[in-house]
């Protein structure tokens, strides 16, 4: 049996292709991002590599998530306009799920953009708006698996899988303990009788 | 030791443009794919109307009856 002609549907499927592709490299930025901030891994001369790579990733993922909206607009049955593309929520296709994309969207450039200006507005508060760039990695998995065309497919499940894991662990290590130091900071602190180890008892005693 | 590590590092780091490049034939292979997979007529959202209703409609004149009637039932990104 054959279908209808890709030709037809062209800027459908190219949408769809570099929506995967956006979502491929941004999960690859956030994961080395979180990998670096977790300090797995220590070699000389390594994190100098991951920055760079951190940085080249999430830019070619700005540019993919660019074509991911431009070639949506050339789709004729969806019909988006640019208002549809550029405003969150008023696309009439799911608008909640195509909204979290779009707003996904806007959160990597301001965020991934800021790196640029850390100087500017301060090394402290960039990390810390830095540290919600994991919001957009779940932003895009959330637009991906509500809005998107190959959702149900095998594949895509897959590929969701298989890179949202070791997502998932960089965060909680990430995560935990921090709460445990905050958690233990929070708690009083108990005066114990000193305690003196037996042979030193011993020592005394002799 | 020093200088080894540092051409190490200097060679490792792959540039924008391998990566944009990269990602650029990943795109072409994913689109080649999808392509394929609608041509085949196992695209996820072009569904096909049932065998039943086909069968109820009469064939317009001049229609190719063989052919595949399909709707675009989803097309989001």
């Amino acid at each position: 049996m054959t279908g209808p002609n890709p030709y037809d549907y062209i800027w459908w499927l190219s949408s769809r292709a570099s929506g995967v592709v956006a979502l491929g490299l941004v999960t690859a930025s956030v994961g080395i991002g979180l990998l670096m901030a977790t300090k797995l891994l220590r070699r000389p001369g390594l994190n100098r590599v991951l920055v760079k790579l951190h940085e080249h990733l999430a830019l070619t993922g700005l540019v993919a998530i660019a074509v991911h909206g431009i070639t949506l607009l050339g789709d004729s049955w969806l019909n988006p306009g640019v208002g549809g593309v550029l405003v969150p929520f008023t696309m009439s296709y799911r608008p909640l799920f195509t909204g979290l994309g779009i707003v996904a969207g806007y959160l990597a450039a301001l965020l991934g953009l800021s790196f640029y200006a850390r100087r500017r507005i301060g090394t402290r508060l960039w990390r810390k708006l830095h540290r919600a760039t994991s919001a957009v990695y779940v932003l895009g998995v959330v637009h991906a698996l509500g809005a998107g065309t190959d959702a149900s497919t095998t594949w895509l499940r897959a590929f969701l899988l298989v890179t949202g894991a070791p997502i998932v662990f960089l965060l909680l290590v990430r995560i935990l303990p921090r709460r445990r130091r905050e958690a233990e900071r929070a708690r009083p602190v108990r005066h114990r009788p000193a305690q003196v180890p037996a042979s030193a008892m011993a020592e005394g005693q002799g | 030791m020093t200088m080894a590590v540092g051409q190490m590092t200097r060679r490792a780091t792959p540039s924008v443009a391998t990566i944009a490049s990269t990602a650029a034939c990943v795109f072409l292979v994913i689109v080649v794919f999808l392509a394929a997979q609608l041509r085949a007529g196992h695209d996820p959202g072009l569904a096909a109307i049932p065998v039943a209703a086909k069968q109820a409609t009469a064939p317009a004149q001049g229609h190719d009856s063989a052919a595949p009637l399909v709707t675009k039932s989803s097309g989001g990104g």
